[in-house]
């Protein structure tokens, strides 16, 4: 997903291949539900406002087609996308939407048998060496003779991560990416830490996230949150039950934890790299805490 | 005290200046240059300053090292001091401060480097490279300093260093000559031209105004000669440039939602400093970078995610705001969070300039359109 989403921006390393023609990004992992067809969560809509025009990208990390997914890809309309996926076209009652797969190239030849069997004509754009048309046509001209011509990419390691998590996103690769804003929070000294305030300055596209994604990190953020506030950091924090849902809280930090002077505020955000390095350890190997067992990390021990 | 008894207090001084620039710490009982620094502030949480806000974190910034702060008859002027230390603050610009002082260096340094270090949400002007260079050029060159020092990232060993000319590189040339001295040296040691400090001179010559300034890496002029405006026109350019650079990274690359009644989109884009040649020890430039300490001042937790690869998830410790970076001996992509400081990256491209590679530059592209609401 982050090869698309790097299309539809401008990184020095990435090709903009749909920023340059127009596309900006409108929603990712976004329901949206067919009549007598079905439903499928697109992965990313983004929309040229010029043109009126949505793609809807279902980026594909493995070979397999699903049927009724595709289907319902093939089926979709600006109208479905409009009502069901609460996307505003400048235009709505001439607004047109296409579906596009994007895979590595070493599957679009199996992705493509698969369409070809079901008789669906999908357009498929593959990423290797060069990010270019597969399978079927796009219906957008211009974008259409961009991938057939194919684009250069870098290698695909080099693509830039605009999205952090979707719902495959594992607990300790979460607790990676919110650890760090409880660290941030303390420093703000922000003395009460709802999980809202950590999700919007954990993840910059928090607000183009679909409904469904966004409960879903929320909820495992929470989980998150409870574990190592009554683990890692039950000395130094304690959790607040908010009055008007008993499933809300917030985070408190220890009054004066950072300490008066500036080396001991350097000591304790160094401990709290010990700390969220063990945490993201534990849950990596889901393992159960122990108070006294130190991170295994190579990155903590300075260099010789 | 106003501000015109200050600028007489402040051309009195720099007239009768009688220790040249670099004589100061030599002889400290003289009267060396004015020196004014530039300071970038927030309130303690990291947000943004307002004017009235300004004053007040100046006065606990102070307080913890021992400084007085006095309100002048100007609202946005004030006078601190401790001992024989004393400074002018200038918080016109609630966010880029300006502090004036003819103390002597050492002692006045010793001071505000305290203020700096014990409150995180101030720091230096980090100008980049090629900044102090364009402001050295408006004036007549006479002299600079080059500082390039690779070791800071790189645990060398002598022996290697002999093998490298241009590892280590410090050089102080002062004289009218500089810009030939510095064509030569952009032929022998193109990546190690890291200007720590620029001189320059200005005049006027319908009024006989002149006045010889001293800029260095961390914001800081130093001034002799005989008029305060020439000196005061000078603080202002610079003020001005490295504000429009701070202001331009944050528009152009703070990763953020761009919301509007018809439209959500994520606005900003990461930047990227490309090294000219790899890092020379990939382990030693990570570890650093994520040590929390002075100057870069990053927190961060590393994840490996090939060989000499790695993500690392930080948090800048001068505003507490989120960042994170994707890192490779040959670049560096920063992801900016939606409140970050745009300070963080000068700061972090200034010692990238000094240690690893002074040919690394900013690129910013235009700033997006922010969506229109219908």
């Amino acid at each position: 997903m982050n090869a698309v989403l790097g299309f539809l921006k401008r990184d020095p390393h990435w090709p903009s291949i749909l920023y340059e023609n127009g596309y900006r990004l409108t929603m990712i992992e976004q329901p949206v539900s067919v009549p007598g067809v079905g439903n499928v969560e697109v992965d990313i809509i983004c929309l040229n406002r010029t043109k009126n025009h949505a793609l809807l990208w279902e980026c594909k990390s493995g070979h397999t087609v699903a049927e009724q997914q595709a289907r319902v890809y093939a089926a979709v309309s600006a109208t479905d996308v409009q009502r069901t996926g609460n996307v505003t076209f400048p235009h709505p009652q001439s607004a047109t939407v296409e579906a596009i797969y994007c895979c590595l190239s070493e599957d679009s030849k199996t992705i493509s048998a698969a369409l070809k069997e079901l008789r669906l004509g999908i357009p498929i754009v593959s990423l290797g060496a060069k990010a270019e048309l597969a399978f079927g046509q796009i219906k957008e001209t211009t974008l259409s003779k961009v991938f057939m011509a194919g684009v250069a990419l870098p290698p695909l390691e080099d693509v830039p991560r605009f999205l952090l998590a979707n719902t495959h996103t594992s607990k300790a690769e979460l607790a990676r990416l919110i650890f760090p804003t409880l660290v941030s929070l303390l420093r703000k000294q922000v003395d009460r830490i709802s999980v809202r305030q950590i999700l919007e300055e954990t993840f910059n596209e928090w607000a183009c996230m679909g409904t469904d994604l966004r409960r879903h990190v929320s909820d495992t953020v929470k989980e998150i949150l409870l574990d190592v506030c009554k683990n890692e950091l039950k000395e130094l924090t304690q959790m607040v039950r908010t009055s008007h849902s008993p499933q809300e809280f917030f985070i408190e930090f220890t009054a004066g934890l950072l300490g008066r002077d500036a080396s001991a505020r350097t000591r304790t955000f160094q401990k709290f790299e010990r700390l969220a390095y063990g945490f993201v350890e534990r849950l990596e190997k889901n393992r159960p805490f122990e108070p006294t067992k130190e991170p295994e990390s190579g990155w903590l021990f300075p260099i010789s | 005290m106003d501000r015109k008894e200050m600028a007489l207090l402040l051309e009195d001084h720099l007239r009768n200046v009688n220790v040249y620039f670099d004589r100061e710490r030599e002889f400290p009982k003289g009267r060396g240059p004015l020196k004014t620094y530039l300071l970038e502030a927030h309130a303690e949480n990291g947000e943004v300053l307002n004017p009235k806000k300004a004053p007040e974190i100046l006065s606990e910034a102070a307080e913890r090292v021992g400084l007085t702060v006095r309100q002048t008859e100007d609202k946005s002027l004030f006078e601190a001091s401790k001992g024989d230390v004393g400074f002018f603050f200038d918080l016109l610009d609630a966010r880029f401060w300006i502090a004036h002082t003819m103390s002597n260096v050492d002692v006045a340094q010793e001071v505000l480097g305290a203020v700096v270090e014990e409150n995180h949400n101030l720091d230096y002007a980090w100008p980049p490279s090629d900044m102090m260079r364009s402001i050295q050029r408006d004036g007549r060159s006479i002299g600079f300093a080059v500082d390039f020092d690779e070791t800071e990232f790189w645990p060398a060993s002598e022996s290697t260093l002999l093998e490298e000319p241009n590892a280590v590189v410090s050089i102080r040339h002062s004289g009218s000559g500089a810009e030939t001295w510095v064509r030569q040296l952009e032929k022998f040691a193109p990546n190690a031209l890291a200007f720590s400090m620029v001189k320059f001179a200005r005049e006027e010559k319908n009024t006989r105004s002149y006045i010889l300034q001293e800029l260095n890496e961390r914001g800081r002029l130093k001034a002799a000669g005989n008029s305060v405006n020439l000196h005061l026109q000078v603080v202002s350019t610079l003020l001005h440039q490295y504000k429009s650079l701070i202001l331009a990274i944050e528009e152009s690359a703070r990763l953020r939602p761009g919301i509007s009644d018809t439209s959500k989109t994520l606005l900003g884009e990461p930047l990227v400093f490309d090294f000219p040649k790899p890092l020379r020890n990939f382990e030693a430039f990570v570890r650093e970078l994520v040590s929390c300490k002075e100057p870069l001042k990053i927190w961060g937790i590393v994840e490996e995610t090939g060989k000499e690869r790695v993500h690392i998830e930080g948090v800048d410790l001068h505003t507490g705001s989120r960042l994170r970076f994707d890192l490779t001996p040959q670049y560096m992509r920063i992801y900016l969070g939606p409140t970050a400081c745009g300070n963080t990256v000068a700061r972090l491209l200034r010692n990238l300039q000094g240690h690893v590679d002074s040919s690394i530059k900013i690129n910013l592209p235009a700033p997006e359109p922010e969506p229109l609401n219908a």
